[in-house]
């Protein structure tokens, strides 16, 4: 009876081992941690990848390589014909568009193979980069770690103060082919020796790019998107009759300690209606000029309500004019207004920028800080 | 007993598949995926582990199982009793060995497998609905045939 458990034993440990065979050697593989796709301005398509060096003999950290392909996986080839290793594309942390790549129709396609291939990592965050993406790839700080990585925290922790969205890879599939909803794309820019984030490009229905909002409205798609996430802290100006002599202007910034949304969809006279209201537990963290908080604190929600309602109607109207729908209203209507939806599906934009929204913030000041 | 606990845990996977991938997928998206299962352990990243897909994928195997485990039991049964044997337990092993070496022989292309399934949808449905009645049929005529013989 030993004797057969012990063969059993040897048996499933040679079994196991053809797994082993297709075995990598880190030192082999050349990880992809970036790969960029642009188009040059003789509208070549370009594509780009930077990978780590671990090679102690080596003397830069990274290592970057931009070639002409017509395809991602024909862009593999020839940069396994440039790196010591095998390009290998399960680890890519970031994946960069060209601005110009945005206006090519059907540059979607371009990104078959990443869902098709299994291999493929699809936590990778987008990016759009405003410029050829020579200079991000080439970009090297002495103050900075490899470029792949500092971009990353870059996106990561600029999304955890809700000035950019973090589209991953797979969350950009379920938006394009979404109905009810266009993509959104964190946006980078050159800054003078660095590069900086920029707030979010949204795209249209079929990808191509609209518009860019800053990191300051990014904060309030965001609060409708996903409501309370990370931290939320926005500034706004105090109206004042002597604003423009002034250096110091008066103004007032905040924290949304936690929020609730409510929407009501309706779909009178053939056109959709949301009407959303939003209820907002907010902190004052800074105040430029002298207040009452004690005795006028109902006038500062009165005035925080007026301005959360201007701000957000003009993310509307801007949306609405380009015929986008980034804060996902579609979903609402097709879970409330089905019948309705169901004509209009196909072109969703269309009946959005028809649709009528009106937003009743409640601004409600939970804290005022140390000092009174 | 044994039948309301099996179907349970069938309706169980199933359902909780169903909810996952509904909740992960938006319905649009989902229609363009083969395998929509698959592509839900792809968000799941460890530093040591690249492929949480391929461990379930594994696990999924033992549940896959189940479906084609009746049949062999079918198969091996009949054979046994055809051949007017005992012990179903050789013709088991000469079973298996048999799948193993069809396994290396033939690999189903993409087309191949969409042809199975099709095949194995209607084949399943016949086995357990058509099949019973053919049975009944059967044994019924045999028993009429009997009876009238003693007589």
């Amino acid at each position: 009876m030993r004797k057969i458990l012990r063969m059993g034993v040897a048996l499933l440990m040679l079994v196991s081992l053809p797994g082993c065979t297709d075995r990598i050697d880190l030192e082999d593989a050349t990880l992809a941690l970036m790969i960029g796709l642009d188009l040059s301005e003789k509208k070549d398509l370009l594509f780009y990848v930077s990978s780590p060096v671990f090679s102690r003999e080596a003397q830069a950290k990274s290592e970057e390589y931009g070639v002409r392909a017509h395809s991602l996986r024909e862009s593999r080839q020839r940069f396994d014909e440039l790196v010591s290793g095998v390009t290998l594309s399960g680890k890519v942390q970031l994946f960069v568009l060209g601005r110009r790549l945005l206006d090519t129709p059907d540059w979607f396609q371009l990104m078959d193979v990443v869902y098709r291939d299994a291999r493929f990592s699809v936590n990778a965050r987008m990016l759009v980069y405003d410029g050829p993406l020579e200079e991000l790839f080439q970009m090297q700080s002495k103050t900075k770690p490899r470029v792949a990585l500092h971009l990353m925290k870059l996106v990561d922790t600029a999304n955890r103060r809700n000035i950019t969205v973090k589209t991953t890879v797979q969350e950009l599939h379920r938006q394009m082919y979404e109905k009810g909803i266009t993509p959104t794309i964190t946006k980078l820019d050159k800054a003078t020796t660095t590069v900086q984030v920029e707030g979010t490009a949204l795209l249209t229905e079929t990808g191509a790019f609209a518009t860019v909002i800053s990191g300051r409205e990014t904060s309030f798609l965001q609060m409708l998107l996903q409501g309370k996430r990370g931290e939320i802290s926005i500034s706004l100006p105090y109206p004042d009759s002597t604003e423009k002599e002034k250096i110091v202007k008066k103004r007032v910034s905040f924290f949304v300690k936690g929020l609730s949304k409510k929407v009501k969809t309706s779909f009178v006279d053939g056109r959709f209606q949301f009407d959303v209201d939003l209820k907002l537990r907010t902190s004052i963290s800074e105040r430029l000029f002298p207040f009452d908080m004690d005795k006028d604190y109902k006038k500062m929600e009165a005035m925080l309500e007026k301005e959360f309602h201007r701000e957000y109607q003009e993310l509307f109207q801007k949306c609405q004019k380009l015929k986008i729908d980034p804060f996902g209203f579609g979903l609402l209507a097709r879970a409330y207004q089905y019948e309705a939806w169901k004509k209009v599906q196909n072109e969703w934009p269309q009946a959005f920028s028809q649709a009528k929204i009106s937003i009743t913030p409640h601004v409600d000041i939970k804290g005022n800080g140390n000092i009174r | 007993m044994g039948i309301v606990t099996a179907n349970t845990l069938t309706m169980l996977v199933y359902l909780s598949v169903t909810i996952f991938t509904f909740g992960f997928y938006s319905p649009d998206e989902i229609a363009q995926f083969t395998w929509p299962t698959l592509g839900l352990w792809k968000i799941i990243e460890f530093r040591f582990l690249e492929r949480v897909d391929i461990l379930f994928l594994a696990s999924y195997l033992f549940i896959l199982s189940t479906t084609g485990m009746p049949y062999m039991l079918f198969t091996v049964f009949s054979t046994t009793q055809l051949l007017g044997k005992q012990d179903h337990r050789k013709h088991l092993y000469i079973f298996l060995t048999l799948i193993l070496v069809a396994a290396f022989l033939y690999t189903p292309s993409f087309n191949d497998i969409q042809n199975l399934v099709k095949l194995w949808d209607k084949v399943g449905l016949a086995v357990a609905f058509g099949f019973p009645i053919l049975l009944w049929a059967v044994t019924n005529f045999a028993r009429k045939t009997s009876k009238e013989k003693k007589a």
